[in-house]
């Protein structure tokens, strides 16, 4: 298998699970109806004074984000299953690694377009502005959104025959993203304060870090697993 | 004298889950251009030797070759064979075309449209063939997985059950597929709890009991191995 062939069937998984999302809404809009609800009831809840608002805010945002991200990470691995479609795929000339890069692909899409809604309603309600540095914003978005789809597909890989693969998703899920949550929340923080320079590009760089040590590892692993 | 080719071969092979015993020690050869039909009770271990056959499911101990070499040690090795699980392995979502689609992308068929009317029209589904997976009937989506697993026309066809929940027509629009399979050379193992099946594809019947095979008959109906049996 050359580079071309497997680049191909990534897309091609890619283009089949968006579409069956797109037929089914088994996840996204969940995932939406969560991530809003979250942020509005989080927004509500908390009067904070003006010098507290950007570092609080910005957690909110991606704890909200984590909280909604997972149930599109975990549906998308429920609707593999089913009809035995997952055995189907055991079956063509693919590897495991390939599967991770178009699941990990799946869920980013995901992740990037609830961050797509959430920014411009957490910036409404929070009165935070992150329209300033709209770049920044975006790389933070995308390595961060990154680093989520990268553990949260490998860990959804990794429960994938339990029973209570939801609850232990979520367990094994939450202390791995403790750190991407800190440098996400911080460099949104910063973005938010007017203040993107050296201190900013620290954390995005762990954001990047995260991502890429997760992703190999996700990659790595899903070979060996792939096999019962 | 030669050693035979043969397109399939276990040999020892054993499988444990949670240490209970599905498979013990399974000797099986298959060669190009012939039928085996495994039979044996619910839980006798035909869906696991199948998918160990297939290479999806790691055995405990023993081997499986595929055309004399080791199974699956390269992923586009898995071009040679077409397994037909018990599910269907279809996407509810995607309509009949869209799935076979899918399947011939994945496998890398050079001409996955025309494949894939090619099969929808073997198997009688072509007006389906725009009709999402989950509004087809059990006996459509049964034609269809079956269709999905075959669309690359491998040498090797492992079915589990093909036959079942099909009425006359569509089983024998399946019985001509896997015959003209047959004829022009291909290793065919299918389970099934009916005789009907392995005498009309002349089937060599491998039994399999609590994971063991204990009677494997060249040419043999269930008839001839009932009456054998009882001898």
């Amino acid at each position: 298998m050359n580079v071309l062939d497997t680049a191909k069937q990534v897309g091609w998984l890619l283009h089949k699970d968006l579409v069956v999302e797109y037929r089914s809404r088994l996840a996204w809009p969940v995932m939406f109806l969560l991530g809003i609800i979250v942020t509005i009831v989080f927004s509500l809840q908390t009067s904070l004074p003006r010098e507290y608002l950007p570092s609080t805010a910005s957690t909110m945002l991606w704890l909200a984000t984590m909280f909604a991200g997972l149930v599109a990470i975990d549906r998308t691995g429920i609707a593999e299953d089913q009809d035995g479609c997952s055995v189907g795929l055991s079956l063509y000339p693919l590897s495991g690694s390939t599967i991770y890069v178009a699941k990990f692909l799946v869920n980013l899409c995901a992740i990037l377009v609830l961050l797509g809604v959430l920014v411009p309603i957490f910036s409404l309600v929070t009165d935070l502005s992150l329209a300033k540095h709209v770049g920044a914003m975006v790389i933070v978005a995308v390595t961060g959104s990154a680093g989520l789809a990268a553990v949260g597909t490998l860990v959804s890989n990794l429960t994938r025959d339990l029973q209570q693969r939801g609850a232990v998703l979520s367990v094994l899920l939450l202390p791995l993203l403790v750190p991407l949550i800190l440098a996400a929340s911080e460099a949104t923080r910063l973005i938010a304060v007017d203040e993107v320079g050296t201190q900013w590009w620290r954390w995005v760089q762990l954001l990047v870090a995260f991502a890429i040590d997760f992703a190999t590892v996700g990659i790595v692993l899903s070979h060996y697993l792939r096999e019962e | 004298m030669n050693k035979p080719n043969f397109a399939i071969e276990a040999h020892a092979l054993s499988k444990h889950v949670d240490g209970q015993a599905i498979l013990v020690r399974v000797d099986l050869q298959l060669e190009c251009g012939q039928c085996i039909a495994l039979m044996g009770d619910n839980g006798a271990g035909k869906t696991t030797l199948l998918k160990c056959l297939a290479a999806i499911k790691k055995p405990s101990s023993g081997t499986v070759c595929w055309f004399g070499r080791p199974a699956a040690t390269e992923v586009s090795e898995r071009r040679l064979i077409a397994l037909k699980p018990h599910e269907d392995c279809l996407y509810t979502h995607l309509t009949a075309y869209e799935n076979l689609m899918f399947a011939a992308r994945m496998i890398g068929l050079p001409n996955p449209a025309n494949r894939s009317q090619d099969i929808l029209w073997k198997l009688g589904l072509s007006r389906v063939s725009d009709t999402p997976v989950r509004q087809l009937s059990k006996g459509m989506r049964q034609r269809l997985g079956f269709g999905r697993a075959v669309i690359h026309d491998p040498p090797i066809w492992l079915l589990d059950e093909p036959f079942a929940g099909l009425d006359d027509s569509s089983r024998n629009q399946i019985l001509q597929i896997i015959r003209e399979k047959r004829r022009t050379g291909g290793a065919i193992c299918f389970s099934t709890h009916q005789d009907l099946d392995i005498e009309e594809l002349d089937a060599q019947v491998v039994q399999l009991h609590q994971g063991t095979t204990f009677l494997s008959q060249p040419n043999a109906s269930s008839a001839f191995f009932n009456r054998k049996r009882a001898s």
